[in-house]
């Protein structure tokens, strides 16, 4: 994957850039905002990483900037204050996605992984299937091995979400965030629970295990071994 | 030019445009009643000669000449040094009369007598004496009745010295108009000044640093009151966001120096002599975990602040709360069983509040965490929203502790937590969130007692329909 990072701040930006190395991802760094929209508009990333403030030209910007060029390349958007409208705004301008600085990098990987292999024509599948694991969006039925699993509608789309992003690493922040709509951190263990519980009923009846947990990352989802 | 501060106001210029404005009406009126006044005697002095000249003519149409030289005595005796009468025979020799023959003109005639003319006729002099430019202003009619050629005539003077009398009132009452108008815009201006210079005594003391102080307010809800008023609400505003961004600096500087020294004692801890890489693992783990709890409290604070500034109104829609409380119960009541509790919302009123989803989704799990991490299990969890009047009534109630009555109204604070909860998670923050998102909404959030447990209550406007 080779990756765009826009960001003035330096320490920011190593941290970035190294994490990317050690990752095996290629990545170019401009720490000015017009650079990182040039380079942006000239050469072809998977993804972008930029900061919201930066100097002589801003994030929200250098977005707009990039989507009235009609590029759409993934843009995953840094905000460092935990600014309420920084991330609607960063959204209205065309982001696919945002994080709120510090972050830990194992979830700015996952979100790049999430945006930069994205297909677009998975959207309109009907059938979502993982190894012996079936999905039916039309008819809302799940099946594995052939046997039906009842599911609620939340368990449902906990398993959709898992299923589109087969193989890659899920952080709790992106399951709360696009299972439960919740934008903040809570105190309970949520996801947690949550995914113990479609375990109860996709793994454990079953013989292999689908949802594993990834420590200090999230979970996955993948065919049984 | 330096004006003295009361001549600079504005009171005083208002009053001085009205100066000029009503010192022009005064000249108008005057002015008017000038021409019509001179107009009016002028034609009164032209319709007595008339009549009188009417008289000569009738007498001599009924009663010849006899009857005509027994009115000529009469205007002989009526003869005057305002009235002038002169009749001529035919050959133009005077027979009766108070002027000089040389006046004879045959119409209409005024002006001014010359000095000789004057000198001529005694009626004529004294005339002159009476005025006080020695003149004497002619008005006369001529016409010819019978044999003779009657002149009948009026010293019109009068009618100079009614003009003149008007022409001062003018200039006397135009004076007197200004000097008053501007002695009284003077005066009036005087108390709109010393308020605004209270005022700006005020704001300055307030620029130096006094948040406490308020612009004077007087009882005569005036312009100026109205205006001190809402400046006084935006100071008042002003002060609780200085108060509130005071309050969380100390808090971060009180709560999170804590944290961050337990974090460096940990990590100079390893450090003091080589370990196994497992030992490193675990520190680092440690350490990254402690700084993220801390950055999350640092998180929460900002957002406090932030929703308090109120800057998110603009994005308000109207939000179902019975839906909005479905969805997110939903979400917590497997958590809730996890941890041995029930968790159920008996009764849903439907409404709207016009507000911000995402922070009452917030405002709600706070709430259901809260109880979650604080009741003992097994504990019992009641969500509610009920309607009354124009507000909507969140209510979240367990069967838990419960907070002792004197301290309910400060677990709403930034920080604060009861002794009995120091040992459960939470960073003493999730209730003052409450608070900050119900006051954003324009909403209350109270605490209760639900005999056993605690029951905090959040009133929503409701949305007009």
């Amino acid at each position: 994957m080779k990756v765009l990072v826009i960001e003035d701040d330096a320490s920011t930006a190593d941290y970035v850039v190294i994490g990317l190395k050690e990752e095996g991802h290629d990545s170019d760094h401009a720490a000015s905002g017009p650079i990182g929209l040039e380079l942006a508009c000239t050469r072809d990333y998977d993804a972008v990483v930029v900061d919201r403030m930066l100097p002589a030209l801003d994030g929200l910007s250098i977005v707009r900037a990039l989507r009235s060029s009609g590029r759409d390349t993934p843009v995953i958007f840094l905000t460092s204050v935990s600014g309420l409208d920084d991330r609607v705004e960063g959204l209205e301008a065309g982001a696919d996605d945002y994080l709120v600085k510090p972050f830990a990098f194992s979830e700015l990987m996952a979100r790049l992984n999430a945006l930069a292999r994205r297909s677009p024509l998975r959207r309109e599948e009907t059938i979502l299937k993982v190894g012996d694991l079936e999905m039916n969006l039309i008819a809302r039925t799940v099946k594995r091995e052939g046997r039906d699993i009842d599911l609620q509608p939340r368990e449902f789309r906990l398993l959709e979400y898992m299923m589109r992003n087969r193989g890659r690493v899920l952080t709790r922040t992106m399951l709360l965030e696009r299972v439960w709509d919740f934008h903040f951190d809570p105190k309970t263990n949520v996801v947690e629970t949550h995914i113990s519980r479609l375990r109860t009923k996709v793994d454990k009846p079953f013989a292999g295990e689908m949802i594993r947990t990834v420590r200090g990352s999230g979970y996955v989802l993948n065919a049984p071994a | 030019m330096i004006w003295p501060e009361e001549f600079r106001s504005i009171s005083f210029r208002v009053a001085l445009i009205y100066t000029v404005f009503f010192v022009v009406s005064v000249l108008a009126i005057l002015g008017t009643t000038y021409v019509i006044a001179s107009g009016e005697l002028a034609n009164t002095l032209r319709a007595q000669i008339s009549e009188d000249m009417q008289r000569l003519q009738g007498a001599a149409a009924t009663g010849g000449v006899e009857a005509l030289r027994e009115d000529f005595g009469e205007l002989g005796e009526a003869a005057s040094e305002d009235r002038f009468f002169l009749v001529l025979d035919a050959a133009g020799a005077r027979l009766f009369g108070n002027v000089p023959a040389s006046l004879w003109r045959p119409g209409w005639q005024e002006g001014r007598l010359a000095r000789t003319t004057i000198a001529s006729a005694r009626d004529l002099a004294a005339a002159a004496a009476h005025n006080d430019d020695h003149e004497v202003i002619f008005l006369a009619l001529g016409e010819a009745i019978g044999p003779y050629r009657v002149m009948l005539g009026r010293n019109s003077h009068i009618l100079d010295e009614t003009q003149e009398i008007i022409l001062s009132a003018m200039w006397i009452g135009g004076l007197v108009t200004a000097v008053l108008a501007l002695l009284g815009g003077f005066l009036v201006s005087r108390g709109p000044t010393r308020r605004v210079d209270a005022i700006a005594l005020t704001t300055r003391q307030i620029v130096e640093g006094r948040f406490d102080l308020r612009l004077p307010v007087s009882q005569r809800g005036d312009e100026l009151d109205r205006l001190a008023a809402d400046i006084n609400a935006m100071l008042a505003r002003i002060e609780m966001l200085l108060s509130s961004l005071k309050q969380v600096s100390t808090d971060i500087a009180h709560d999170l120096r804590t944290p961050l020294a337990r974090l460096r004692q940990r990590l100079d801890a390893v450090r003091r002599k080589p370990r196994a890489p497992e030992e490193y693992e675990a520190a680092i783990d440690a350490a990254i975990e402690e700084s993220n709890a801390t950055i999350a409290t640092f998180h929460a604070l900002l957002r406090i602040a932030q929703i308090e500034a109120g800057t998110r109104r603009s994005r308000f829609r109207p939000v179902d709360l019975a839906a909005l409380v479905e969805r997110t119960a939903e979400v917590y009541e497997e958590v809730a069983a996890d941890a041995g509790h029930t968790l159920v919302t008996p009764e849903l009123d439907r409404g709207n509040v016009e507000g911000d989803e995402e922070l009452l989704t917030q405002l709600l799990a706070n709430l259901i965490e809260n109880a979650i991490n604080h009741v003992p299990a097994p504990g019992r969890i009641v969500v509610t929203v009920r309607r009354t009047g124009s507000s909507a009534h969140l209510a979240v109630a367990d069967d838990g502790p419960g907070v002792p009555e004197a301290e309910r109204e400060r677990i709403f604070r930034r920080l604060y937590r009861l002794d009995q909860s120091r040992t459960t998670p939470g960073s003493g923050l999730g209730l003052a969130l409450v608070a900050a998102i119900a006051e954003l909404h324009g909403g209350t959030a109270t605490a209760h007692g639900n005999d056993p447990g605690l029951e905090v209550r959040v009133v929503l406007p409701l949305a007009g329909d």
